[in-house]
């Protein structure tokens, strides 16, 4: 898998990564996925195991591919608000996507540069995944998403591809700029 | 002091001229909502009926004599689906795809209220208070004419 382009989605702000296997980004790609009843339908039929947990039992896992749709268009909302915050009114820049991305460590509370990232969306359950590397305040390069079923990324072999994207992609813009804007920060 | 913006990386000095055209799909999307919410509803009754049966699409194409990317297009939860079609499916599929709600003729003789209680209290339905009120609307309809 080899990045082919940087995409903006919102530009000076938000970019999403596109891979040399794929024909368009990784956010076209995932909302075009989340929308689609017959590949929503499909990926829980494959992933019918990961449902039957005492979590997924209790948040209505069997009925839940019927939401990631609506759920997708919440999301998608979401974002389109953002870009008119960013786009119109630069005063509520200060909250817009440092407040829809957050570290991807749930440990993790400051804000850093390289830093992976994750967005959910917003409506239980938050199975939604944008994941992103923060390049600097209100600027993150999508790396990728995910309908996370695991509660640990490396359970589940989606999310711990994402998890290998997320760091090929922070090692690949560490290069591009070349470390003279943060070179501290490598091993982050 | 520099604010965020004036050290704000140049991201696009990256891109390779590739772009995305997700602000229409998504604008569109949110136009399309009121219908395009049904229309997915649909195709997921859909899939789990043909997976209940053992069934493909292909079958149901030939059910409803058209070609076999029209169906896959009814299952992408894209299409503006005409009553005929839902009619169509209905019979191919044996179930109800879409229901309406039943005139209120037919619900005089199933509901009637119990003197001295509230009906809107008791745990009803949401179906069976549209129904009661349906007949309410009879009621007052007879009553005035």
């Amino acid at each position: 898998m080899k990045i082919v382009d940087i995409i903006p989605i919102i530009d000076g702000y938000l970019y999403s990564v596109m891979y040399d296997d794929e024909y368009e980004s990784e956010f076209d790609r995932l909302f075009e996925l989340w929308n689609d009843p017959e590949y929503v339908d499909e990926y829980f039929e494959r992933n019918r195991k990961y449902l039957y947990t005492e979590y997924w039992m209790r948040n209505d896992g069997l009925n839940l591919k019927y939401k990631i749709p609506e759920q997708a268009d919440h999301f998608e909302h979401k974002i389109l608000e953002v870009d008119e915050i960013l786009n119109n009114d630069e005063t509520e820049e200060e909250r817009s996507l440092d407040e829809l991305f957050q570290p991807l460590g749930t440990l993790e509370y400051e804000r850093t540069t390289y830093q992976p990232s994750k967005g959910k969306n917003d409506d239980n359950p938050f199975c939604l995944r944008l994941y992103a590397v923060r390049l600097h305040a209100q600027q993150y390069v999508i790396t990728g998403g995910a309908i996370k079923l695991t509660h640990e990324m490396n359970n589940h072999p989606d999310t711990k591809l994402e998890l290998q994207k997320l760091n090929m992609v922070k090692e690949y813009l560490l290069d591009q700029f070349d470390y003279d804007f943060t070179p501290d920060l490598r091993e982050l | 002091m520099s604010t965020h913006k004036e050290t704000r990386l140049d991201i696009g000095k990256l891109s390779k001229g590739g772009s995305s055209n997700w602000k229409e799909r998504a604008k569109q999307r949110r136009a399309d909502k009121p219908w395009i919410s049904k229309s997915r509803a649909i195709a997921f009754r859909i899939l789990d009926e043909l997976k209940a049966s053992g069934k493909s699409q292909v079958w149901l194409a030939d059910q409803l004599d058209v070609k076999p990317p029209q169906v896959n297009k009814w299952v992408k939860g894209k299409e503006n689906f005409t009553i005929e079609t839902i009619s169509k499916l209905e019979i191919a599929l044996g179930v109800d795809l879409m229901r309406i709600p039943k005139q209120s003729g037919e619900i005089v003789t199933k509901q009637s209220k119990p003197e001295g209680l509230n009906y809107f209290s008791t745990g009803m339905s949401v179906q069976k208070k549209e129904e009661y009120s349906s007949l309410k609307l009879v009621k007052s309809y007879k009553k005035s004419a």
